[in-house]
């Protein structure tokens, strides 16, 4: 069985990928944290060595994903916006990628985050944003590209971060 | 970024709501659910002894001993008077909640908000010193004691003692509590999850990881003169990593 602190390094190192991963399948975020918390209370209970532990925690999330659906009665138990089918690798680094941007999202100063997700997921012009937040359209065109050129420099970086050099 | 990205990009924002998928708080969420199963366990085998203990605990029920430890992850407990306490790994606590409930006894590393009653001094005897307080924040370990918030009294066993106030740190060495000018950068981000840095030079910051994490830490190539200033919460180490590597040109390996 695995200790505690391995299954503590798994779980900081693949949570949120997960979560990213399971999202693809359930479209849910509120469904995706039970899944993936359910997985790794299963591997913890393991009594036989696992080889491959990352390929055994994806594998165990698709499965309950696809159970989790079927339970809803959805007969569609395909990631729902993949272009074609894509192999088992290519979604586990894409899961990894989508998992550091959403915690760049996360670090995004609040104003800055408010207007990219109006614009990009409520799909609201410059102008109802302005509206809604009091702001005036120059800020909110401002905030939006200052927040996607964060996101685009690459995750890490995202952190709000300073450092100096001595 | 190129169309794929903008794919991955575009469905993250359709999904993100602040606060989800927040890995530490769904770590103690399933580290709780697994170390209760473990209690449940130990319990069913020790049902027996604990039957015959239960005439002795009747009668010496004011005189019973409370005693927490956490093994190899930081565990928080709540005590009678509600304070709160947060026992590091290899730590032990230990109390009479129904005699004194505001005196403990304790070994390794703690952390402690205590709740105010200035009626009551909350006292922590440690091996190398007696910690006596009003209503504060703070840790104690072997051969220390920071405080976070309020004010603390330290006294060593030869009955010295220093008073604390809030960032202050005492060393406890041969039995003198000195207090010491240097205070380790976040003395507490163990027990609360966010390191923050101000032109902390890069061993310190490592210093720090390590003991957080539990792993050992090194440079490739030159650190010296390397310092950083921030703040962030622990999600991933392997993140942190990368991101002090990218933005001090460095490479970090764990060992």
């Amino acid at each position: 069985m695995l200790q505690t602190k391995e299954i503590e390094t798994l779980f900081r190192t693949y949570y949120r990928p997960l979560c990213l991963y399971a999202l693809h399948y359930l479209g849910d975020p509120d469904a995706v944290e039970d899944v993936v918390q359910e997985s790794f209370t299963a591997l913890w209970r393991q009594e036989n060595p696992v080889a491959n532990v990352k390929a055994w925690l994806y594998s165990a999330v698709r499965n309950r994903s696809i159970d989790a659906l079927r339970r809803t009665g959805k007969n569609e138990p395909l990631p729902s916006d993949l272009d074609g089918l894509i192999s088992d690798d290519e979604a586990e680094d894409r899961s990894a990628l989508e998992a550091r941007l959403w915690t760049a999202v996360d670090s995004l100063p609040e104003m800055r985050r408010k207007c990219l997700l109006l614009a990009k997921r409520d799909g609201l012009s410059y102008k109802e944003i302005a509206d809604e937040l009091n702001l005036s359209e120059h800020t909110v065109r401002n905030h939006i590209s200052r927040a996607l050129e964060t996101l685009r420099e690459g995750a890490p970086q995202m952190l709000d971060f300073i450092f100096s050099f001595f | 970024m190129n169309q794929i990205d903008e794919q991955k990009l575009s469905f993250v924002l359709r999904h993100y709501r602040p606060g989800m998928f927040d890995t530490q708080k769904a770590w103690e969420k399933v580290s709780g659910v697994a170390s209760r199963r473990q209690v449940r366990r130990i319990l069913l085998w020790a049902m027996p002894a604990a039957a015959a203990l239960i005439l002795g605990v009747f009668f010496s029920w004011r005189n019973t001993w409370t005693e927490y430890n956490a093994y190899d992850l930081a565990q928080a407990f709540t005590l009678k008077d509600g304070t709160h306490v947060t026992l590091a790994p290899g730590a032990t606590l230990s109390y009479q909640p129904h005699k004194a409930p505001r005196q403990v006894e304790m070994t390794g590393k703690v952390h402690y908000a205590v709740a105010r009653d200035e009626s009551h001094p909350f006292r922590v005897i440690a091996p190398a010193a007696t910690v006596t307080v009003l209503g504060t924040v703070f840790q104690v370990s072997e051969d220390r004691v920071d405080v976070t918030e309020g004010r603390v009294r330290v006294d060593g066993p030869q009955g010295e003692g220093v008073v604390l106030t809030a960032g202050q740190s005492a060393l406890l060495q041969d039995g003198v509590p000195t207090l010491e000018e240097t205070a380790l950068p976040n003395p507490s981000a163990w027990a609360a999850g966010v390191f923050r840095y101000d032109a902390t030079p890069l061993d310190d910051v490592l210093k720090d990881l390590s003991a957080y994490y539990g792993v050992s830490l090194q440079v490739k190539g030159d650190s010296t003169g390397k310092s950083l200033t921030g703040e962030f919460s622990t999600d991933s180490l392997d993140e942190i990593l990368e991101l002090i590597g990218l933005a001090l040109e460095i490479e970090l390996v764990r060992e």
